[in-house]
C-alpha cells in the first residue's frame, strides 16, 4: 500500500491505493508514523488517490504531528478531489500541496 | 423510484455502498464536483454509523434507501446500534486543522442540501437529501 524512499533527510512515501477511507487509513497511520518519528520531512505522494475521507485527513495528521514541531510535510500530485478536501478542511494550511513529487521535493530543497 | 439493500456494518464495505448509489444514481449527479461532495457524506455518514452507532455489534447491518423526490435525490441510512444526540448535527464546526479526528459531521452537513436525523424504537435514521446541481 505504501512504498517508501529515503533521500537523504527526506522520505518520499507513496500511497498506492486510490481510496484512502477508514479502511486503509490504519495502514497509512501504522506504517508513516514510526517513519516520522524517525524524520524531519516528509513528502506524501497521493498522485494515486481518487478519494479521501476524513479518517484520511486524520491519518495526515497524525503523521505530521510525528515529525515533530519543526516537521515538515508535503502532499504531492493531490487529485482534484483530494486538493478540494485539504482546502475545504484548511489543511492546505498545515501542510504545502505540489503537483509533483519533484516539485515538492525542490521546493523542501531550496 | 426507490431502490433499497442493506449492507454489512464493515470498513472494507464502504466502497460497496459508494459503488451501489453509482451504479443507481450517479447520472443525477453528472457536476464532478458535485459527486465529490455527495460521494464524500455518504462514505462520512456510513463510517460514523459503523464506528460509533455499530461499533462493538458487527452482526448489524446498515440499511440504504435511494429515493427520488421530485429533482432531489434521498438517500437515507438507517440502523439499529446507538443513537447519537441528534442537536450534534445542528451546527458542527469544523476544527483545528491539527485535529486528527472530529470533521465527519461537518463533511456531512457541507455535502448534503438537507440532514435529518432521528431515532426511535431502537432504530436510527440519517435522512441526506441532495438537491440537483445549479
Amino acid at each position: 500500500m505504501i512504498e517508501l524512499s529515503n533521500r537523504e533527510d527526506l522520505c518520499v512515501a507513496r500511497v498506492g491505493v486510490t481510496r484512502l477511507d477508514a479502511s486503509r487509513t490504519p495502514e497509512l497511520r501504522n506504517t508513516l508514523v514510526p517513519v516520522a518519528e524517525q524524520k524531519s520531512r516528509m513528502i506524501l505522494d497521493v498522485s494515486a488517490v481518487d478519494f479521501m475521507d476524513s479518517t484520511g485527513l486524520g491519518a495526515l495528521i497524525s503523521v505530521l504531528k510525528a515529525l515533530g514541531k519543526d516537521g515538515e510535510m508535503a502532499i504531492a500530485g493531490a487529485r482534484p478531489a483530494v486538493r478540494r478536501l485539504l482546502e475545504l478542511t484548511r489543511l492546505d494550511q498545515v501542510m504545502r500541496l505540489y503537483p509533483t513529487v519533484p516539485d515538492a521535493e525542490a521546493a523542501m530543497r531550496a | 423510484v426507490t431502490s433499497s439493500r442493506s449492507f454489512a456494518a464493515r470498513l472494507d464495505d464502504i466502497a460497496s455502498v459508494v459503488e451501489w448509489i453509482r451504479s443507481d444514481a450517479g447520472e443525477e449527479l453528472t457536476s464532478h464536483e458535485r459527486w465529490d461532495d455527495f460521494e464524500l457524506a455518504i462514505v462520512e455518514a456510513v463510517t460514523n454509523t459503523i464506528v460509533h452507532a455499530l461499533r462493538d455489534l458487527p452482526d448489524e447491518t446498515i440499511g440504504v434507501e435511494l429515493l427520488r423526490h421530485g429533482n432531489d435525490l434521498v438517500v437515507t441510512l438507517t440502523d439499529r446500534g446507538r443513537a447519537m444526540p441528534a442537536s450534534l448535527l445542528d451546527d458542527p464546526v469544523l476544527p483545528d486543522p491539527l485535529a486528527t479526528s472530529g470533521r465527519g459531521l461537518w463533511l456531512i452537513k457541507h455535502g448534503a442540501d438537507e440532514v435529518r436525523y432521528t431515532s426511535a424504537a431502537n432504530r436510527n435514521e440519517l435522512r441526506l437529501t441532495f438537491k440537483p446541481a445549479s
